[in-house]
């Protein structure tokens, strides 16, 4: 395990600092002037030959990087082009609430998408398994955006139950501290925290839902195949052989080895929900990561481009770790620990 | 399958709560307002901006000015002055100030005394004078002040006791009052000032506003919110309301969308034809006449658009008609004229440029345009009174002038990017407007299209003509109407066969509610008020 | 399987014909696939099929319903949208743009992805092994995101967004290309040849090609539904397609402004779109199943 896990760790530490090389260049590769592309401080600004000095605008490259590195490690993240607000408060912020409702929306398509898709390969090509597979194919081809809407108008608008932008009524005076809307209801001191927790649960059921609805059919698609491959597996009969239940002989046998296989895509699962944020947080004006990187993108804001990038980027590697890490802890057989070899 | 069984608890749950929350509004979505505006505000000072996006959300809310204009009366009303008397012949005004009046005591600054004279100087110094240390803070521009010559005509204020002072003038001018109304001549704390001098955060008057208003800034976050708290101590009466958030959200469709879910209680410019279709019982919608043109303006600085017969090539080739339809819905008037037709110093005038893309062609052929020239169009990305959809008006334009041989491309950014890559004078043409911030018909021009207004960047045109200037100052010196009347004509004349720009539309203004919202008011002249705002909800 | 031969002789069918004729047993499969020869079909074609050239406006037509409602009109079959542009024409010239663009963004990096992933699964030693593990991470990252990087660099517009989807869909051809590459390489048949003295070269095409075709088109119509949805994405966004081109993205995203006074503008785009991928994504299904019901047998 030890092996495994310093084997995974360098790769990753190696693919986060090709990031931040990368990352770096990004300032060549924008148009204008490099220091004010990391620091977000324009030439005519007073502040400019300060800021100039302290990253090395003298230097050569490798003294800059360092310079940008040390930056970094600082959270010294320069200043948007647009707002001139610290990069990292706002870059903080929004990840937290994207984090929010990514993680609630990969717990619902996990809570959806697996008993579903397991549901469908025990009943493999019956009618059950036929609609489940149907609209499962349906579920991921629908574009992200027009599902959005389709929403929007039949729950918002229809039949007006649901919000339909923002994390929370702005009248709840919930001030934006961590970013994570729950969180900032429990760290602020409302009077009124019970309705501000309905208020906020209610605002994210439509993003939620909708960036939940593409893993969730992934999820029940990989699921199924998985079960019904893991299910002709010879001790799955073996098992049925010594009389046990069928539900007994899913749940026990079946469905953990399917999961093995699952955990390997989630990485790219969660990669997809990661895309889908931007499309999403943009549509429901969720103050994340994605909209706020959208807006940078529109407006040319670099610092703000490059501290989005970064973070979405890094929070893919360090996902991909985390699933790696847990794969090889619970399935011994993925470490691949051939003692003697080279 | 056991999670299946724990899964429909869960999302019925959530849909429980949603569906409970209509039931009864929990306490503070009663005793606030949400009002939906389509911008961010570029800083909380009205004196330093003229966007309307900044007025709707500052000077109504935040501060209070000297005097106050009744457009039901159409006289002006006292405000922070309790009275005022021209004297010297009109070249020297002595304002009476109100006792008692405090300015804002917030997490960030606590006055120690309540308004008086030193706080008016300062207010009109930090524009007025360029050697006061504010001036310079956030970039000693003021447009507003320069554009109407306020700068030039007001030689000095003078205290003359602690609640009195003196403006002296240049010389007599019959729009002064009118400007000293308008929503930018707001009045600060000196105090404050003073304190932040000493803290050496000068900067931060514009972000962190002190005031003497019915609000008090509590909080700003781009692109999401503004958030005012009441001030229990204004001097008049105050709001019934106890917060007022401004939500920011430049779409249309979506802050529709939010008014009909019950996001907002107030939203400015609805898309009116699709509010009735939606046929929503509880949405109010007011209109109101209000003075704006929309106008689609050349940089005059720019090849090929220097050249007159350019310009007018241009405005023959676009069906204004076809707009109004389009994106208007009828609910604007096509304008031939910057001036709209309420206004007294209007007058038709055959001379208006006709859609005509034959001629358009020929015109374009005269100068030398080559077919397949390619230029901009830049189109606001936000909603304003004069254009509800300056992006789709701009694709109407583009069809236009594709069949007179010119590539159009459109482009936009962030309203407060646009604005200041407008300024730089970026653009080869935008799509832009105006609206009046007071009666005066001189505020349709001086602001736009004088060369003042090109060194302060608030002429979309870069149009700098001296006969045009001329004009315009013997209009503002005289005050008798007639005389004023034919300079205004001659100015239209030459606007008429110069085209700087290209009048499109006059449109009404309009504005939708919940029907519990009281208090709104839409003035005519300049941005909302939300000083009587209140809500009569049901128990 | 007997044939009318004069000479016995056995016939083997390639593995990309034994796909095949497990694939054609399928009824949704052959369905979707008519679905997309037919749509590539109408693309190529739409420039003679759209009764208007998609951005002239009808300024007396604004906002009219489809033909089949009350207050349609047959000259505008799909109705108009709000500059009275006419739909159906839209929707034909969409399909350059949404379809068509998408395809030849998927040949050009296939062509690039698959060298470098078959030049890559041949060669391999300590370095490589490095570069193949950070490799691996890079491929974590979506190809949406990594489009959103590049147009972060060049600007929003049409040729930018072209060019980072391309370059976004390399790396996903180099993966599988050498993963199937590398599985085959150690494979009994291979050592045989290569026993025999046959150059890499001869290897690669006359040998291993062959046999990880199945899989190579399979990523094909993977990459082709998401270059779709990627080129849609971006347009919905704003940071693709300019107007007045019509996309079908594009039309989506500002047919929101109009979907009370006109549904049907909202609706066709998102139907097409919806559809399109569809049919590739069952094309792309049957295409695994049938792979893997050829390696069970």
């Amino acid at each position: 395990m030890t092996r495994f896990l310093l084997h995974r760790l360098i790769y990753f530490t190696l693919a986060l600092w090709l990031l931040t090389v990368f990352s770096f260049l990004l300032n060549w590769l924008f148009p204008g002037d490099v220091i004010t592309n990391m620091s977000g401080i324009r030439a005519i600004s007073d502040s400019y030959a300060s800021e100039f000095a302290l990253r090395g605008g003298d230097d050569n490259l490798v003294m800059q990087y360092v310079y940008y590195l040390q930056n970094l490690i600082n959270f010294d993240w320069g200043y948007s082009l647009v707002s001139q607000q610290p990069v990292w408060l706002e870059a903080s912020r929004t990840f937290m609430a994207t984090a929010e409702i990514l993680l609630l929306a990969l717990l619902l398509a996990l809570v959806v998408g697996l008993p579903l898709g397991a549901l469908a390969a025990m009943r493999y090509h019956s009618g059950v398994d036929k609609t489940i597979v149907s609209i499962a194919v349906g579920g991921y081809s629908i574009p992200v955006f027009w599902l959005a809407q389709l929403l929007i108008l039949l729950f918002a608008v229809k039949l007006r139950w649901l919000p339909i932008t923002g994390q929370i009524d702005p009248l709840f005076l919930i001030e934006p501290q961590s970013g994570s809307v729950l969180l900032d209801i429990a760290l602020s001191d409302s009077a009124h925290k019970a309705a501000a927790y309905r208020d906020a649960l209610a605002h994210m059921v439509l993003p939620v839902i909708v960036l939940a609805s593409l893993p969730a059919m992934l999820l029940l698609r990989m699921m199924r195949n998985t079960t019904v491959e893991v299910m002709q597996q010879p001790y799955i009969k073996a098992v049925r052989a010594r009389g046990l239940s069928p539900l007994r002989v899913a749940v026990k046998h079946a469905i953990p080895n399917a999961i093995q296989g699952i955990l390997q895509q989630l990485t790219f699962i969660f990669g997809l929900m990661l895309a889908n944020a931007v499309i999403v947080e943009s549509i429901f004006n969720w103050p994340g990561i994605g909209s706020w990187l959208l807006k940078a993108i529109i407006d040319r804001d670099y610092p703000v481009i490059q501290a989005a990038l970064l973070i979405l980027v890094a929070t893919t590697l360090f996902a991909n770790l985390l699933f790696e890490l847990y794969r090889g802890w619970r399935f011994p057989i993925v470490r691949e620990e051939r003692y003697g070899a080279t | 399958m056991i999670n299946l069984r724990m899964t429909l608890p869960l999302v019925l749950g959530l849909f429980s709560i949603a569906c409970s929350n209509e039931q009864q509004l929990p306490e503070p979505l009663r005793k606030g307002l949400v009002y939906c505006s389509e911008g961010n505000p570029e800083g909380f000072n009205p004196q330093r901006i003229t966007s309307g996006t900044t007025v709707d959300a500052t000077a109504a809310q935040l501060y209070d000015r000297l005097i106050d204009y009744d457009a039901e009366t159409q006289q002006f009303v006292p405000a922070l002055a309790e009275q005022w008397q021209a004297l010297d012949n009109g070249t020297r005004y002595r304002f009476q100030l109100r006792d008692g009046v405090a300015f804002h005591s917030t997490a960030y600054f606590t006055p120690s005394r309540p308004f008086n004279a030193d706080d008016v100087i300062f207010s009109f110094n930090r524009w007025l004078d360029p050697t006061s240390l504010y001036h310079n803070v956030g970039g000693g521009n003021y447009p507003f002040f320069t554009a109407t010559g306020l700068d030039k005509l007001i030689k000095r204020v003078v205290k003359v006791d602690t609640m009195t002072i003196d403006i002296i003038l240049n010389n007599a001018d019959s729009s002064f009052l009118a400007n000293l109304a308008t929503d930018f001549a707001v009045i600060l704390s000196a105090e404050y000032a003073g304190q932040l001098a000493v803290d050496g955060t000068p900067e931060r008057i514009d972000h962190q506003p002190i005031g003497t208003g019915p609000y008090r800034f509590a909080a700003y976050r781009k692109d999401y919110f503004i958030r005012y708290n009441r001030n229990p101590d204004y001097w008049r009466e105050g709001p019934q309301i106890e917060h007022l958030v401004y939500s920011i959200t430049p779409n249309a469709n979506k802050r529709m969308l939010k008014l009909v879910t019950g996001e907002c209680d107030v939203i400015p410019y609805p898309l009116v034809s699709k509010l009735q279709s939606l046929n929503q019982a509880q949405i109010e919608v007011k209109s109101e006449v209000s003075p704006n043109v929309a106008f689609w303006a050349f940089n005059t600085q720019k090849k090929p658009f220097d050249d007159p017969t350019v310009r007018q090539a241009l405005s023959h080739a676009i069906n204004r008609r076809a707009i109004i339809d389009a994106i208007y819905y009828g609910s604007a008037e096509r304008a031939d004229s910057i001036l709209p037709p309420t206004s007294w110093a209007y007058s038709a005038n055959g001379s208006d440029v006709d859609y005509d893309p034959e001629k358009a062609r020929q015109l374009l052929r005269q100068a030398g345009v080559r077919d397949g020239f390619r230029m901009t169009i830049w189109a606001m990305p936000v909603q304003r009174v004069y254009n509800p959809n300056a992006r789709r008006m701009a694709e109407l334009m583009q069809s236009d002038l594709a069949q007179v041989g010119i590539d159009a491309r459109i482009v936009s950014y962030e309203w407060n990017s646009f604005r200041r890559r407008l300024s730089r004078g970026e653009h080869d043409t935008a799509l832009i407007g105006w609206y009046a911030d007071n009666a005066d018909p001189d505020n349709f021009f001086r602001p736009l299209l004088s060369c003042a207004a090109v060194a302060i960047g608030s002429n979309r045109a870069n149009w700098c003509h001296p006969g045009f200037d001329q004009i315009l100052l013997e209009a503002i010196a005289t005050t008798d109407t007639e005389t004023r009347r034919q300079l205004y004509r001659s100015a239209q004349d030459l606007l008429n066969q110069q085209v700087p720009l290209l009048p499109i539309a006059h449109s009404m203004r309009y504005q939708a509610q919940q029907d519990f919202v009281t208090g709104v008011e839409l003035p005519p002249y300049g941005g909302i008020s939300f000083r009587r705002a209140g809500k009569e909800l049901k128990p | 399987m007997a044939q009318p031969d004069l000479y016995y002789r056995d016939n083997n069918p390639s593995p990309l014909q034994l796909v095949w004729y497990s694939f054609r047993s399928r009824i949704a499969a052959m369905v979707a696939l008519w679905f997309l020869i037919i749509l590539l079909a109408v693309t190529l074609l739409s420039p003679l099929l759209a009764p208007f050239d998609p951005a002239q406006q009808f300024t007396d037509a604004i906002s009219l319903p489809p033909s089949w409602t009350d207050a349609g009109n047959m000259q505008y079959m799909f109705g108009t949208d709000d500059l009275g542009r006419d739909m159906l024409s839209r929707l034909l010239i969409g399909s350059v743009y949404s379809f068509a663009l998408p395809l030849a963004t998927v040949i050009v990096a296939s062509t690039f992805g698959i060298f470098m992933g078959a030049v890559a699964g041949v060669d391999r030693n300590f370095k490589y092994q490095v570069f193949g593990q950070v490799f691996d991470r890079v491929l974590t990252i979506p190809s949406f995101l990594l489009a959103l990087v590049i147009i972060a660099i060049l600007g929003p517009g049409l040729g930018n967004a072209i060019i980072a989807i391309t370059l976004s869909l390399i790396p996903q051809f180099i993966y599988v290309t050498r993963n199937a590459v590398h599985s085959e390489w150690q494979k009994d048949y291979v050592t045989a040849s290569r026993l025999n003295g046959c150059s890499n070269t001869y290897l690669m095409y006359r040998v291993i090609l062959p046999n990880i075709t199945p899989a190579l088109v399979m990523q094909l119509t993977v990459a082709l539904s998401v270059s779709i949805m990627d080129i849609a994405a971006l347009s919905f966004l704003g940071l693709g397609v300019q107007p007045p081109t019509p996309e079908w993205g594009s039309m989506l995203s500002r047919s929101l402004d109009e979907v009370y006074l006109s549904p049907w503008s909202m609706v066709l785009p998102g139907i097409t779109l919806f559809l399109t991928i569809t049919a590739i994504n069952v094309v792309g299904d049957s295409l695994r199943r049938a792979i893997k019901q050829r390696m069970e047998n």
